[in-house]
This record gives C-alpha cells, structure tokens and sequence, in this order.
C-alpha cells in the first residue's frame, strides 16, 4: 500500500466517490439530530408564546417571550407543584427501593448456585416482555381491593414491577464481571458476605448500578398508562398532569408546552451529569 | 504460632476426584512449598487451607484445632494470589490497610502498619496510586504488602511470581525469602517451578493428581528422589531417566544398547542419572557408548547430549571441552549417584 492511499496522511486526497460519501455521512447525521432535536426546540419556543402565537407562522420563531405559562400551569386548575411533587417522589422512591433489592438479587444469580436459577432468571427476564395493557386491569383490581387507588404507594409498587427485571439484568451482568478472586481476597482479609457486598463487589460494579438507577428514574418519571390507570387526584404525575391540557375548549399548546419543559429538564440535567458515565457503563457491557 | 495439618483430605469437583487421601502436617513457623505440575491441585490444596473450598472428605486442623467449619473470613490467614486480587477502587495505601480496617484497627495505628508494610515491600512512592496505574511486580508487592500488613497465623502464596517477567522473578523471590525469615509465620507456597520451591523452602511436598509424591527437605528431594516423576521433576535439567531390562550382567537400553551396570533386580526398571553426576571418558572406562546428538556451551560448562535407546541423555562436561556431532564417546556414571525405579509404577528400586 502506497502512503500516498492512506486516508488522514498529509497529501492524501480524497477522491469524489469517497468525498460524495463524505457529504452523504454528514447528511444523514444533520438529519437525524434535527429529528431528534426540532421537536425538542419546538416545544421550548411555544412555552414561552402567548396563545395568540402558537397558531401564527409569523410568530414561528419572532415573537414577544412570556413566562406566564410557566406560572398559569402551577395555578389552579392546573396544580403542576402537587404533580411535580408526586412523581419525584414515585420516581425516587421507585429508585431507592429498586436498587439494593436489585443488587442483592443480581448479585445472587451471578454468584450462587441453586436449583432453577436459570428458569428463575428466565422469568424475571421474560416479566419484561409482558405487554402493560395486559395486566393493568389486574392491577387496578389488586389496588382497589386494598384500598391503594390513587395512592404514590401503589405507583411505586407498579413501577417497580416494570424497574426491577431491567435493574437485575443491567447490575448482574456487571456483578458477572467483577473478578470473583476479589471477593476471595476480602474474605480471606476477614471481610464478612455483607462487608464483601457493600465495600467490594457494589463499588466495583458501581457503573451498572448508576445505570440501572438512572435507567429506572427515567423510565418511572416518564410512565403513562399505570399511572393514568391507577391515580384519579391525589396521585397524579406529570406525564398525566400533561394530558389535562387536552381540554373540551381545545388543546393548550403552549401550556402543555410549559409542561413538556418541567417533565424533560430533570432528565436533561441527569443525563448532562451522568453522560460519561451512562456511554463509558454502556461500551463497556458491550465489550465484555 | 500455628500448625497445620490436613487428614485424609479428598476433594472432588464432580465426579472427579482432585486432591486423593492427603496428609500433610506443616510446622510451626515452616516454610512449606506444594510443588507440582499445573493442575495437579496445588491450588485446590491451598483453597482448602483457605476455607474457599471446602474438602469433600477429612480433616484440617490449625494447632489440633478442627476448622473445617470455620468461614474463610474467620480463619486469620493472609492469602497472594496468582492474580493478586488487589481491589481496583482503592488506592495502594487503602488496599493495603484494608485487612486492618475489617478488624477495627484505629486509623492512626492503621497508617503507621501501612507504611511500615509499604517500606518492606519498597511500595512507599505509590501508596497514594490506583492498582491500574502499577506494573506487574508493584502489584505482586501491594499484594505482598496486604498480607504482611498483620501478623496472620497462615500465611498462603499460590504462585505469586509466575505473572512476573523471568528477572524479576529473581529479584522478588530473594524479597519473598527475605520477607519470610523476618515474619516467622507458618507459610504454605504454592508453585509449579521447582527451582522456587528449592531456594524458598523448608521442607517440599511433591504433587502428581493429587496425591504427595514425597515430602522433604529440597536436598533430600533432590539427592533421594522418592519415585521416578519426582527425580524426573526436580532438577534443571531435569535428571535423565532411561528405560532398561537387566541383562547378563548388565542391562540393555530399549533400543538394544548395552550399559556395562549391574541392575539391583532383573526384570523392567529405570534408570536415573543426572547430568552433573555422569562423565565423559575414554572407551575403556567407559559404562556405555554412544555418538553425540547435540553439543552446547553453557558457558560455565558444556552439555552434550546422546541418545540412548529412544531417550535423550544429557551429560554436563567442562567448559573447555568441544565435540563434534556424531563423535562417539564413553560416557561412564558415578555409581553412588546412581538411582533405580521400577519401570510400570516408578517405585525407587534400591540397591
Ligand atoms: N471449581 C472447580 N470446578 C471444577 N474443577 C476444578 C475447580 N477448580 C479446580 N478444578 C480442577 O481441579 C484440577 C486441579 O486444579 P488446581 O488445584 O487449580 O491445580 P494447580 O493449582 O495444581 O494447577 C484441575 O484439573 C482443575 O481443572
Ligand atoms: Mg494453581
């Protein structure tokens, strides 16, 4: 091979099939972010439009900002503070319980032999797959016998349901890749089961767990149907907070847009801070 | 201050059978090193002292005291391991201190026996390093270092050099015999290189599947092999052993050369010879001739090797000495360093 034929050595010139690929690449990139990220822009320019602009063109992207929708949304009828309230506190709580029961689970099915681990596994894995709509009948009728309709209890309880399969999944496959000499070597310093678990195995496979945490926040602060299901007032989170705005008067663009900013900043802050970390866990499961 | 001994120990993973009926007592304070081939279960051996594995029949005792239920975490031994099993989000100083730490050592305290460990093993630039940012033999010593750092009663090494590149080897090998005469711990060594476990050792115990060959003193191994696969095992090179018949008055190598010594039976056996205790000579003081195969220089002596029946056999020679390939010479034994195995079993044949 020629030096002169090696993509990225001084004096190589790229020839016009690879520089059509080239455009084509940057293309298709350019296309994909501002499908992802037009809407996104979309929804932040209407929060900040007075009704009156959401159905101009002219107004598309020249207009006077306002912040009153920010403010007519946490008033009544609306009451976003009490939504906001509920789903960090569902999305929280979802979290805090989820983890150490998926830890502990995981850390069980890497590490321990027992009769039908693999089935047990299998199901936990295959509860997944389970279509929502299936079984949120049962549920509605489970929480009504007991007394939970329109409880955070009870969403908590659903959505760990969804949580906990994904979390086990994520964390063991990082448990799995923990030496197990490790552990051997921390029993031998005369670390207990607990003390290996807590100052060993969970620090070394902290990057799964972060995962699986941040994985799970999201997918509970982003539920829809169990909790349209399940809460009718007291209840209630954003995603459901959201569909208020469809009203017998019509749809309030621009105060369901002021929604849409309140339900995806947190998530856009946690996703800015755990970026690396999110990409770096991911590969690195990839690769094992 | 602490004895081991294992009684009738058998381990089996499965249906296969891995450590055989072994008895083995270690002194106090002895420096005992399990030699054998890879995979004869040294290691299996070693776990078991450990309590990470746990024997499927028999008996281990520390001072005459029953342990096999002891959980590992509370057996106070200090374990290498072969990959060290250092812990990768602790820094050098805080795997160290770690064994410390679990046993409620105040901080102060803690810091004084860490450096103190560090300075032994020479780690005390890198205390504030993660593992990752260590070579090879700094790993080995941060490993050294953590089960040095107390006074465990058992002290275990599974081939705590084999990842090191072959000069360090001798360097840390110097350190860990060092390190051993200054601690006094009754110490198990696990190693499939014999010349570690005849530098380091006390006495050795010689493993084929899981059954001790012999166990002794590295000089006792060496000058009085037990059996035909320890005499073949121990030694570089290791000792020559040919297949023989007795014969006449002689006896006669498999492929039908004659060697003028008298076997101690008749019948199949084998004979054992190493290279330093065999000579080149003149035909007529000779045991047996044969032309030369190879011929190398050592540099502070010379090999040269014959054939003998389908056998290679290496004599050592001086180092001035220059044959040519295909020479005929007389080669003649020192009849007391001249060893007898029974040729099927390898049982030591004596005279
Ligand atoms: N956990 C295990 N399960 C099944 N077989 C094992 C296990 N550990 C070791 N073995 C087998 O036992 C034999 C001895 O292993 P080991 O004690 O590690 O040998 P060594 O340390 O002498 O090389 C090997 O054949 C190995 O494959
Ligand atoms: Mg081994």
């Amino acid at each position: 091979m020629s030096a002169a034929s090696v993509p990225g050595v001084p004096g190589y010139r790229a020839g016009p099939a690879e520089r059509a690929a080239g455009w084509l690449r940057a293309l298709a990139v350019f296309v994909i972010i501002a499908a992802i990220l037009l809407p996104i822009f979309w929804i932040v320019l209407t929060a900040f439009k007075v009704p009156r602009d959401v159905y101009t063109l002219d107004a598309a992207l020249w207009f006077a900002p306002t912040l009153e929708n920010l403010r007519t949304v946490f008033e009544h009828p609306w009451n976003l503070g009490s939504k906001i309230v509920n789903s960090v506190l569902v999305a929280s709580g979802t979290v805090l319980l989820a983890i150490p029961m998926a830890t502990m689970a995981a850390y069980a099915f890497a590490r321990f032999e027992f009769r039908g681990k693999q089935a047990l596994f299998l199901v936990v894995i295959a509860s997944q797959f389970i279509p929502a709509a299936v079984i949120v009948l049962p549920y509605f009728l489970m929480f009504k016998q007991a007394g939970m309709l329109d409880t955070r209890s009870a969403l908590v309880l659903v959505n760990l349901s969804i949580v906990l399969p994904y979390a086990v999944w994520m964390i063991k496959g990082f448990i799995d890749a923990v030496p197990v000499e490790m552990e051997e070597s921390a029993m031998v310093d005369g670390a207990s089961r607990a003390r290996v678990i807590t100052e060993i195995v969970v620090p070394a496979a902290l990057p799964g767990i972060i995962t699986a945490a941040v994985f799970g926040f999201t997918l509970t602060w982003n539920e829809f149907l169990f909790a349209l299901i399940i809460s009718k007032q007291d209840a209630l989170t954003l995603p459901i907070g959201l569909i208020g705005f469809r009203t017998d008067r019509g749809d309030l663009w621009e105060l369901m847009a002021a929604g849409g900013i309140l339900i995806t900043a947190p998530m856009f802050v946690v996703s800015l801070l755990v970026h690396r970390q999110f990409i770096g866990s991911l590969t690195a499961g990839a690769v094992r | 201050m602490t004895t081991i001994t294992l009684s009738g120990i058998d381990k089996s993973f499965g249906a296969v059978r891995i450590v055989r009926d072994l008895n083995l007592t270690v002194a106090d304070r002895e420096f005992l090193v399990l030699l054998g081939p890879s995979g004869c279960g040294k290691t299996t051996t070693m776990r078991m002292v450990a309590g990470l594995e746990h024997p499927t029949l028999g008996e281990i005792a520390f001072d005459g005291v029953r342990i096999n239920e002891v959980p590992t975490q509370r057996r106070d031994v200090a374990m290498v391991f072969q990959n060290y099993g250092l812990y990768p989000h602790m820094s050098v100083a805080q795997n160290i201190a770690y064994p410390l730490k679990l046993r409620g050592v105040p901080a102060a305290e803690r810091e004084r026996l860490v450096a103190r460990a560090a300075e032994r093993v020479e780690l005390t630039p890198y205390l504030a390093r993660m593992p990752r940012e260590l070579s090879g033999g700094q790993r080995q010593r941060v490993a050294l270092a953590r089960s040095i750092v107390r006074k465990p009663r058992v002290f275990l090494m599974d081939e705590p050099l084999s990842n090191l590149d072959a000069k360090l080897r001798v360097v840390a090998r110097a350190q860990i015999k060092h390190l051993a005469q200054e601690l006094e711990v009754t110490t198990i060594y696990v190693t499939h290189d014999q010349v570690e476990a005849m530098t380091l050792a006390h006495r050795v115990a010689v493993m084929r599947d899981g059954v001790i060959h012999q166990l002794g003193a590295p000089a006792e191994i060496y000058n009085d092999p037990a059996d035909a696969f320890v005499a073949g095992f121990i030694g570089n090179p290791a000792m020559n052993l040919v297949d023989v018949e007795a014969e006449g008055a002689g006896v006669r190598a498999e492929g039908g050369l004659a060697i003028a010594l008298a076997a101690p039976r008749p019948g199949r056996l084998t004979l054992g010879a190493r290279a330093e205790d065999m000579r080149i000579v003149p035909a007529s003081e000779a045991h047996f001739q044969a032309p030369v195969y190879t011929f190398e220089l050592l540099g502070e002596a010379t090999m040269a090797t014959v054939m003998v029946g389908h056998t290679l056999v290496a004599i050592k020679a001086p180092k001035d000495l220059r044959l040519e390939p295909d020479t005929r010479i007389g080669v003649r034994f020192d009849p007391a360093r001249l060893f007898w195995f029974d040729a099927a079993s390898g049982a030591r044949v004596r005279a």
